[in-house]
Order: C-alpha cells, then sequence, then structure tokens
C-alpha cells in the first residue's frame, strides 16, 4: 500500500520536474533566441532615416521616381534617382523589409476595365538594386556580391522578387505581391556614406495597349527596419 | 507565452510616397477644314469630306482636304489608312473614271502628286491612278500608311496640336468618260489610325520616300 502511494508520488514528482524542467529549458532557450532582444525594452531609439536625391534625411520621401507622359516602349534609367536608408538609435537593427504599394490614378474617369493591378503590370522593373560601399545585392536575382551580411532569418529568395504572375516580367505587381525581407540593415554606427542605398529602373510596357493611355499609378515604396527576425 | 509577452519588438517604417507614372494619350483629332496650319480639329470623325459638286461631268475636278492633328500628349509617327464600305452604283464602274491625285500636307509643306507613283504599286504603272485601282489596293485592312520623312524625328502628329497634317485627295472625271456613266455614283469610307509605333510591313506609304 505505502509503496504503492510511494510509487504514484514518486510518478507524480516525477512528471511535475519533467513539466518543470520542459518549462525551464523553454524560458531558457526563449531568453537565448531573444537575447538580442531584451536590450530593447530600455527604450533606446530606433529610427529609421531616409533620403533621397533631393531630399535629406528625415521621415520619408516623395516623388524619388516618377515619369509622365510615358509612351509603351519607354524606359527610365533614374540613374541619378535613389533611396538611401540610415538608422538613427543605438539599438542594432536585424533586418530591412521593403514592400510596394500602389493606387491608380489618371485623367480617365472609369476606366473600362483596367485596374491598377493591371497597370501595374505594366511597369516593369528593369533593374533594381540594394547596395552600399561594400556590397550590392540585385534585387531581381538575388545575386550578391561583396559578401552582404545576411540577417539570422534570411531566406533563399528573400533578396529577390519572384514573376508572382508568370508573365516572365518582374513588375510593380510583382513587387507588391511578393515584398522583399530579411535584406541587410543600416547599421547606426555607420556613416552616411555607408549607408545603403536602393536604386530602381523602370520600363512602360510595351504590350501596354490603348486601354492604358492617359492611365497612371501612384506608387510608394516602404522600408521597414525591424529589430528581430521574428518580425 | 510569459518570455514573449515581456519584450517589446521595435520596427520603424519609412516611405518613398508619390512616386507617380503616368501614361501619356495620343488623340488624333479630324476636321474638313484644314484652315490655317496648326488649328486644331474638331471631331473623332467626320463625314463628306470628298463630294462631288453637283451635275459632275467629264473633265471636272475637285479636290479636298481632310485636316489631322493630335490634342494627345504623345505624338504619333504614323497614320495608318483603311479603306471600307467601298460601293458603286449604275450601268458601270465610276471608280474606273475617276483619275485621283494624292497630296499631303505635313506641317507647311505639300507635297507634289503622289498618283504616279502609288500606280507603280497598286496599279497598272500607266502613270494614271484611278480611284478603283487606289481603292483596291488591300481593302477593309490598313493598306495605307505615312510619315513625315522630311522632319528628324519622323512625327506626322506632334502632341499638343504641334505638327499636324493634311490628306488631299483631288479627283477628275476622266475626259473619256462615256454615257454609260451617266447617273453613276460610287462611295468609301476611310479610317485612319494614328500611332505611335512603326509597324508597317505590307502597307504602302502614301508618298514615295525622299
Amino acid at each position: 500500500m505505502f509503496s504503492g502511494k510511494m510509487k504514484k508520488l514518486a510518478v507524480s514528482l516525477s512528471s511535475i520536474c519533467f513539466v518543470l524542467i520542459l518549462a525551464l529549458a523553454g524560458i531558457g532557450l526563449h531568453v537565448q533566441r531573444t537575447k538580442a532582444c531584451t536590450q530593447s525594452s530600455l527604450g533606446i531609439l530606433f529610427d529609421l532615416k531616409s533620403r533621397d536625391q533631393d531630399e535629406a534625411w528625415s521621415d520619408g520621401v516623395s516623388a524619388t521616381w516618377t515619369a509622365l507622359n510615358m509612351k509603351p516602349g519607354d524606359e527610365y534609367p533614374f540613374e541619378s534617382s535613389f533611396v538611401q536608408l540610415r538608422q538613427y538609435g543605438l539599438v542594432c537593427a536585424d533586418h530591412l523589409e521593403i514592400c510596394m504599394d500602389y493606387s491608380l490614378v489618371g485623367s480617365k474617369e472609369n476606366p473600362p476595365g483596367v485596374s491598377a493591378d493591371d497597370m501595374a503590370r505594366m511597369m516593369v522593373i528593369t533593374k533594381m538594386e540594394y547596395y552600399s560601399s561594400s556590397w550590392r545585392i540585385d534585387l531581381l536575382t538575388g545575386a550578391a556580391t561583396g559578401n552582404p551580411p545576411a540577417p539570422s532569418g534570411y531566406r533563399a529568395g528573400d533578396w529577390s522578387v519572384r514573376d508572382v504572375d508568370g508573365d516572365g516580367h518582374i513588375t510593380f505587381y510583382d513587387f507588391k505581391a511578393d515584398p522583399l525581407d530579411d535584406l541587410p540593415p543600416p547599421r547606426f554606427w555607420e556613416p552616411d556614406s555607408r549607408a545603403p542605398y536602393m536604386r530602381m529602373s523602370v520600363k512602360f510596357s510595351e504590350r501596354a495597349g490603348n486601354a492604358f493611355m492617359g492611365l497612371g499609378l501612384n506608387a510608394s515604396v516602404a522600408y521597414t527596419l525591424n529589430q528581430c527576425s521574428g518580425q | 507565452m510569459v518570455g514573449v509577452g515581456t519584450f517589446a519588438l521595435f520596427s520603424d517604417v519609412e516611405t518613398s510616397r508619390n512616386n507617380v507614372f503616368a501614361s501619356g494619350t495620343l488623340n488624333m483629332q479630324l476636321s474638313n477644314d484644314p484652315g490655317t496650319p496648326g488649328q486644331p480639329g474638331s471631331s473623332e470623325s467626320v463625314t463628306g469630306t470628298w463630294v462631288s459638286p453637283p451635275n459632275w461631268k467629264p473633265g471636272d475636278y475637285f479636290e479636298a482636304a481632310l485636316h489631322f492633328n493630335n490634342k494627345g500628349s504623345v505624338a504619333a509617327k504614323h497614320i495608318y489608312f483603311m479603306f471600307h464600305n467601298i460601293e458603286w452604283s449604275g450601268d458601270a464602274d465610276l471608280r474606273e473614271a475617276i483619275i485621283v491625285t494624292v497630296k499631303e500636307r505635313f506641317n507647311n509643306v505639300t507635297t507634289g502628286d503622289q498618283a504616279p507613283y502609288l500606280d507603280r504599286h497598286v496599279g497598272n504603272n500607266d502613270g494614271i491612278l484611278t480611284l478603283k485601282e487606289f481603292l483596291s489596293w488591300l481593302p477593309n485592312q490598313y493598306g495605307y500608311y505615312t510619315y513625315d520623312d522630311q522632319s528628324g524625328d519622323g512625327i506626322v502628329l506632334g502632341a499638343m496640336n504641334l505638327w499636324d497634317y493634311d490628306l488631299i485627295f483631288g479627283f477628275r472625271f476622266a475626259e473619256w468618260a462615256g454615257n454609260v456613266y451617266q447617273g453613276a455614283s460610287c462611295r468609301f469610307d476611310l479610317t485612319c489610325e494614328a500611332r505611335q509605333l512603326c509597324d508597317t510591313e505590307g502597307m504602302i506609304c502614301l508618298h514615295e520616300s525622299q
């Protein structure tokens, strides 16, 4: 009887211990994984700033890439247009995300059957790069030179836009549908000269027919600086 | 869960806004009144540009121009032409007895008569272009085109009414036409399309290249 109770108690205690061990291990594991993040709770500034070819460092830029009166087949290298990113504050950033959004604008009040996505499919990205003074990433292929630092959450394909609709071109539509993720972030200790840039060149597709005449796309490119890999 | 709840994860977003990509427009307008070069056209379509005067008889000649301009923001390098709805009535085909002259005005320069050149391509190469020969080249499809090979950029219709164009057809009722043509008539429609891009394969230019 006693031995039976002892046996049950022993089993119960061992179960409790096992659960505790698991719980502690879990907490331990979590603390390990989020160790870098705990420092952020000190409330130190974590601020991303941007500038472009005609605007100084600020929270956001405007009209970096603009093309008016486009004709099918027109190409816009935007060789002098860029967005440069810099981090202010003392908290280490883990990675950067870049995504696109857009809306339809134009002289036609109700373009028949043409949506913002349709127009975005006509905006072919012919070149898109994210680079610093020591490395360069081709955002159309994901190919990198100069060994850019890969954040811990980096996975193959994070650094390139996929041809989501399979039309053989990387367009604004694809960029919106497949944002860029886990890019090397700007570092707060780096000077302007080493802060990363993003550039792109676009082409108004030869496939754009009369339905796209007089239409426009108001596009925005958002840069999100994240502190942790899980974000 | 406890561990997750205690950590704030920072992020910051900056955006490049108002990146506008706007396509231009190509908006050809037509007018039966050439007026002063550079004057805007008035309509998407016109009627009765070339109508023979009353009691038209052998030996009579009339000429009229169809005026083109482009109030859009994109220049056109080519205009395509399609003759269609071609009809005739009477005891004989009047088109055989109408001799055509074809001239064009690019901005302020008017070409000479291109009929002999066109006759070499679409007619019997006798130096006389009849209306029947002219209309018989690829009817119901774009068979003719024009462009401005005098200007360096080849633009025939400039944007914002900058450069315009006149298509000038003249029609002579052949002197040799006999009584069989009395009371005869014919008609055609002409559809014109301004193009920004330049695919003219299989078509004939309305003027001989300079």
